[in-house]
């Protein structure tokens, strides 16, 4: 491995549209992420923040520039980049342990019951091995999700505003169990968002987005210890970083009005 | 327990009434009624009869066989067919407009074809059957293919899977409750289907049953063959119910 995970060069992504002219999502987009770093990205809604991570994740390709994962150029989706959903990603028809085992079994990985089994247990959810993602609680389903995604042990995990559809409360457990398995297993994260105090929370950096065409205006470092507690949320740093971040905000949006 | 008695007893009343009337016109009707309708203990004591000789359980297994053996090939054809059609445009190009087509022509109007073709015997009974299973399983199948959430297929995807792994660990069984639909149609109008293809092209099952005692001008074993007719309708359906239950206890 080298020093980048994903690497992004001036990626441009736009969308025919049969009533319209063509939509251009994003432009001259450059982004570097460093393995085991996580990176938030936060904008308005439309900024394209999605459609660079169905980029990375190989749902969809760039209409120019180029999208490397450590080194490699992404063609079409793979284990190596592992997305967790905002929502109904599990296969209902499987149990909590069958959604994790599944990538494993597709894959042929030997051993893939005690596996699975490890990874449940890593995000909390030993016991519930047989429930059927409608028995369980809108969090304890993505806990499912990420931890079908851990299994698969990839290189880079792709989160698409992962907790957007949680309530508040249950939004904190989350984000505190992604930083405890961060810290486990150390993956490189792409954390999509558009709450800053989430991205705050989470990342090692923070990327904020503009508008159509998107491209990626400010890049700030957080200076925020690890481990993070929920204290951090008080602390003058959060609270710096967060003034930065709608500031930026706040130019894009005037910006967009001018 | 009272409530599902109450119930059980009020679904009866229909059958009450039916009996009240049916003495009612047999005892002031014409009289010419009479000479061919049994009185509704009379029909009763036939259906015993024939319960107990096994002659109605006989013709019931075989109208029963049938209906599976042309399901079963309905099945094969059409749940793959179904796919290919959900999942492939040309296919649907191809294969659509003459299913849009045949599908108006009801199974009655294939009879006289059939019986020219086949003769009178297990072959044309099986191929109507088969025929009018076929456009249930095929078009559900289709539709349930069609409706494949794409964020299962992302997931798939992203998860390692290869598209021979997406077609039998996604689209089936995401296909499966409107593939169940398909065969539990399907099992319905084979049903139908056999009874009129014993009346007209096989001699044996409940249909042939009925139309030799229509020979013999024996109503009472018309009217038992009709009951039994209708008893294994609602055991087919409370049965593949059950197993529609099972097979999707992952659904709310």
């Amino acid at each position: 491995m080298g020093n980048t995970s994903v690497v992004l060069r001036n990626v441009s992504k736009q969308f025919h549209r049969k009533t319209s002219g063509p939509l251009t999502a994003l432009s001259d987009v450059n982004l570097e992420i460093a393995p085991g770093e996580i990176y938030a990205l936060v904008g308005p809604s439309g900024c394209g923040k999605s459609t660079i991570l169905n980029l990375v994740a190989g749902f969809d390709h760039p209409t120019g520039g180029s999208v490397t994962v450590d080194g490699q150029p992404v063609s079409r989706p793979g284990p190596d980049r592992g997305v967790v959903f905002q929502e109904h990603g599990l296969f209902p028809w499987l149990t909590a342990m069958d959604n994790v085992r599944f990538g494993l079994d597709v894959r042929k990985i030997p051993d893939s019951a005690e596996k699975a089994q490890y990874f449940l247990r890593a995000v909390g959810l030993a016991g519930f091995e047989k429930h059927y993602p409608r028995e369980l609680s809108g969090g304890m389903r993505q806990r499912v999700a990420l931890a079908r995604v851990l299994a698969n042990g990839p290189s880079v995990i792709l989160m698409d505003e992962p907790f957007g559809a949680l309530d508040a409360q249950t939004r904190l457990s989350m984000q505190e169990l992604l930083l405890d398995v961060w810290t486990e297993f150390r993956p490189t994260i792409l954390f999509i968002t558009h709450d800053v105090d989430e991205a705050i929370f989470v990342a090692d950096r923070i990327g904020v987005m503009t508008t159509r065409p998107g491209r990626i205006m400010t890049e700030l470092r957080s200076a925020l210890p690890r481990p993070r507690t929920y204290h951090d949320l008080a602390s003058a740093e959060f609270g710096r970083l967060k003034e930065q971040i709608l500031m930026s905000i706040r130019e894009v949006i005037a910006a967009k009005t001018e | 327990m009272l409530k599902i008695v109450y119930r059980l007893l009020l679904s009866l009343v229909p059958l009450a009434i039916l009996v009240i009337l049916w003495y009612w016109a047999l005892n002031f009707g014409s009289p010419y009624l009479r000479q061919f309708m049994p009185w509704p203990g009379q029909t009763l004591a036939r259906f015993v009869e024939l319960v107990l000789s096994g002659e109605l359980l006989r013709n019931a297994l075989s109208s029963i066989g049938r209906v599976f053996f042309g399901l079963s090939l309905a099945a094969v054809v059409g749940i793959p067919l179904g796919i290919v059609i959900g999942r492939f445009q040309t296919a649907q190009a191809i294969l659509g407009p003459t299913f849009d087509f045949l599908r108006p022509i009801p199974i009655a109007a294939w009879v006289p074809l059939s019986i020219m073709l086949f003769g009178i015997g297990e072959i044309p009974a099986i191929a109507l059957i088969f025929l009018g299973c076929l456009y249930p399983i095929v078009l559900n199948a289709r539709d349930g293919v069609q409706a494949v959430e794409p964020i299962h297929l992302r997931a798939a995807g992203m998860l390692g899977a290869g598209p021979m792994q997406i077609l039998t660990r996604v689209v089936l069984p995401s296909a499966l409750p409107d593939i169940i639909t398909g065969l539990r149609q399907a099992l319905a109008i084979g049903w139908w289907v056999v009874i009129l293809a014993e009346l007209l092209a096989v001699r044996s099952g409940l249909g042939y049953m009925m139309i030799h005692a229509q020979q013999l001008w024996e109503p009472a074993t018309i009217i038992s063959c009709m009951v039994a007719i209708g008893l294994i309708g609602i055991a087919m359906n409370v049965l593949t119910g059950l197993g529609e239950r099972y097979l999707l206890r992952w659904r709310a």
